[in-house]
């Protein structure tokens, strides 16, 4: 069953097309995994799914649900959340803190109760319980009192993807977690991507270039080449389809 | 023997000085320090406050007094003025009541006008809406100046003295006792406000809108409280200040005084944290008080003391920006405890 539909999206920077007509399902509970060269349009794509962008032309759709130019935070409430591909993190914030806003219904962030502290203090000390956690599993939580800006490139594409398990979700969509992360994370991220999928059933829509860690991982892989969808279906047959092999795979050198 | 009112008029002056001013700052430190609105009219809300209480307390003290009705209160100001200060000398009870009312009546009609104007938040960029809110206001100015029946026009209008029931020795004890209860009232307040779920959802919107968006924050609804809440801030401080004074004169209300120093004040302080607000309006009142004092020691200067002041603002923010940008106090991010 498809989560999530997009339909002939079209979007345009001017003139140029950096979406020519993408049509694309993604899979519930699965992980997809997006490839694709650099320009190819798949943070615009991103973009388009999450409210980010508008499309100029093209249908989203959310289990059933037109969800076209909704805005971001209205997806966020109906599961869908992401990362950026350039880490967008609170700056000065701290890690804790950074974690703790991206919780949802939060009682304190009502500006009347967030008068009276009896009333949201018990959710503030659940969340601070749940985002110590999240940094304990991924040995982080010595940074906690760190502000933002004073982590390292790695640290902050983690805390992209920390961030956004704060708050239930059902549809993930990452722009290259794993970017500028070492090998052994990586491999910890997908892992625990993966896990998430196959236990809790949340679906995942990865844009990511390290194909050698991300393939050991996804069930389905889709290829934009050009604005448009080149190919899609099992890592297998996507990375066997001559014509990526010309444009985009033999420059990665990547072993099936 | 020492008059009671020597010693009282001097701080009194100071204090409400400073409560005024506090306000102006705390709310300025609500837009601009902890959710990134940067308003540079100020004072359109404070001349907001100043309208209502140039309007409202006095027709009604007319009514509840039966003065006459030839007597109009633009036009035969004097006369209203010394008319009603000696009913509401003996009625200490329809003062705070009509002072009172003034205060939420102002309030809200700055709430409403922080609401209106949050249209304009979500749609201009940072630059484009400051120097547009700045334009509203000095419009606004421009209205209350030029169009008597608001508040007297150019001259602008006495009010009637609704702490008169102090008596002539204690008055100055009754503004300072009124008007700085109000304003540590509304500084614990926003302090408490700020040090909440909803302080730390403030300052995630400064520092990434977008980001905020993505993690389910309705950032245009949170920009329109904090702009409604502010503008309200603001408007109280038009009302005491016009109290303080026993006058509403709307050419006062310019961008220099109530804006361009408020912004002076929450730098210096240290922006993000009302208590840097606190220490840099105090500081800066102080200093500008002990000008005032100096003035006739300049004189040496080769232009007026007046404009030394002027050159001051542009001295100080200068310094602090190249020396100590975070201010005297800087944000504070909270820390966790713990192994
Ligand atoms: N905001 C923008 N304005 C103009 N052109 C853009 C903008 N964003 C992306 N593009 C262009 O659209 C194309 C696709 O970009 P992008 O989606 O970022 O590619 P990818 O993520 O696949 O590397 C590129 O040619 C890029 O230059
Ligand atoms: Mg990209």
């Amino acid at each position: 069953m498809e989560i999530l539909e997009t339909i002939d999206i079209v979007k345009k920077f001017g003139e140029f097309r950096a979406l020519n007509g993408v049509t694309l399902g993604v899979e519930k509970g699965k992980v997809t995994v997006l490839i694709g060269p650099n320009g190819s349009g798949k943070t615009t794509l991103i973009n388009c799914l999450t409210g980010v962008y508008r499309p100029d032309e093209g249908t989203v759709r959310y289990k059933g649900d037109d969800i076209t130019g909704k805005a971001p935070h209205k997806l966020r409430k109906i599961g869908i959340a992401r990362t950026f591909q350039i880490p967008a993190p609170f700056k000065k914030l701290t890690v804790f803190e950074n974690l703790m806003v991206s919780a949802g219904n939060q009682l304190g962030e009502d500006i009347l109760k967030a008068l009276a502290r009896r009333i949201w203090l018990p959710q503030e000390e659940e969340l601070t319980e749940k985002s110590l956690a999240l940094l304990k599993s991924f040995d982080v939580e010595g940074k906690r009192n760190n502000l933002a800006y004073e982590l390292s490139g790695g640290q902050l594409k983690l805390l992209e993807l920390l961030r956004l398990l704060m708050e239930d979700v059902e549809l993930c969509v990452l722009d290259e977690p794993v970017g500028s992360i070492h090998p052994v994370l990586a491999n910890k991220i997908f892992s625990t991507v993966k896990a998430m999928s196959e236990k809790e059933g949340i679906t995942f829509l990865i844009v990511e270039h390290r194909l050698d860690i991300a393939m050991r991982y996804a069930d389905n892989v889709c290829a934009l080449v050009e604005g448009k969808i080149l190919c899609h279906g099992s890592p297998k047959s996507v990375l066997e389809n001559e014509e990526l092999q010309r444009t985009y795979l033999s420059l990665k050198n990547v072993r099936k | 023997m020492v008059n009671i009112a020597d010693i009282l008029i001097p701080i009194s002056t100071f204090v409400t000085f400073f409560a005024v001013y506090l306000l102006v700052s705390l709310a300025l430190n609500l837009q601009q320090g902890y959710t990134g609105i940067p308003n540079l009219g100020l004072f359109l809300s404070i001349i907001v406050g100043a309208v209502v209480t140039a309007v409202l307390p006095s027709r009604l003290a007319m009514v509840i007094y039966s003065v006459p009705p030839e007597l109009n209160f633009i036009e035969d100001n004097a006369q209203v003025v010394a008319l009603l200060n000696v009913h509401l000398a003996s009625d200490p009870f329809t003062s705070i009541g009509l002072l009172l009312l003034t205060i939420v009546v102002a309030a809200g009609a700055g709430m409403v006008t922080g609401y209106l104007t949050s249209f304009f938040v979500r749609r201009l960029d940072e630059t484009y809406l400051a120097v547009f809110l700045l334009a509203l206001a000095e419009a606004a100015r421009t209205i209350g100046t030029y169009y008597r029946p608001l508040a007297g026009g150019n001259f602008g209008i006495s009010m009637p003295n609704f702490v008169g029931w102090f008596g002539a020795d204690y008055y100055y004890l009754g503004l300072f006792i009124l008007i700085s209860s109000v304003s540590v009232l509304i500084f614990f307040l926003t302090e408490r406000l700020c040090h909440s779920p909803f302080g730390r959802l403030l300052r995630s919107i400064r520092e990434d809108e977008l980001t905020a968006k993505t993690v389910g924050k309705d950032t245009n609804r949170v920009k329109m409280i904090v702009m409604a809440l502010s503008s309200g801030i603001l408007a109280v401080a038009g009302v005491l200040n016009t109290t303080r004074q026993a006058a509403a004169v709307i050419p006062t209300y310019d961008r220099i005084d109530f804006t361009f120093w408020p912004w002076l004040m929450v730098i210096v302080g240290g922006s993000g944290n009302n208590l840097g607000t606190l220490v840099g309006t105090i500081s800066l009142i102080s200093l500008r008080r002990v000008l005032i004092y100096m003035k006739p020691s300049l004189s040496f200067l080769p232009f007026s003391p007046i404009w030394f002041e002027h050159i001051l603002l542009g001295i100080i923010l200068l310094l602090v920006m190249f020396r100590r940008p975070e201010g005297l106090i800087p944000e504070k991010p909270r820390k966790l405890q713990g192994p």
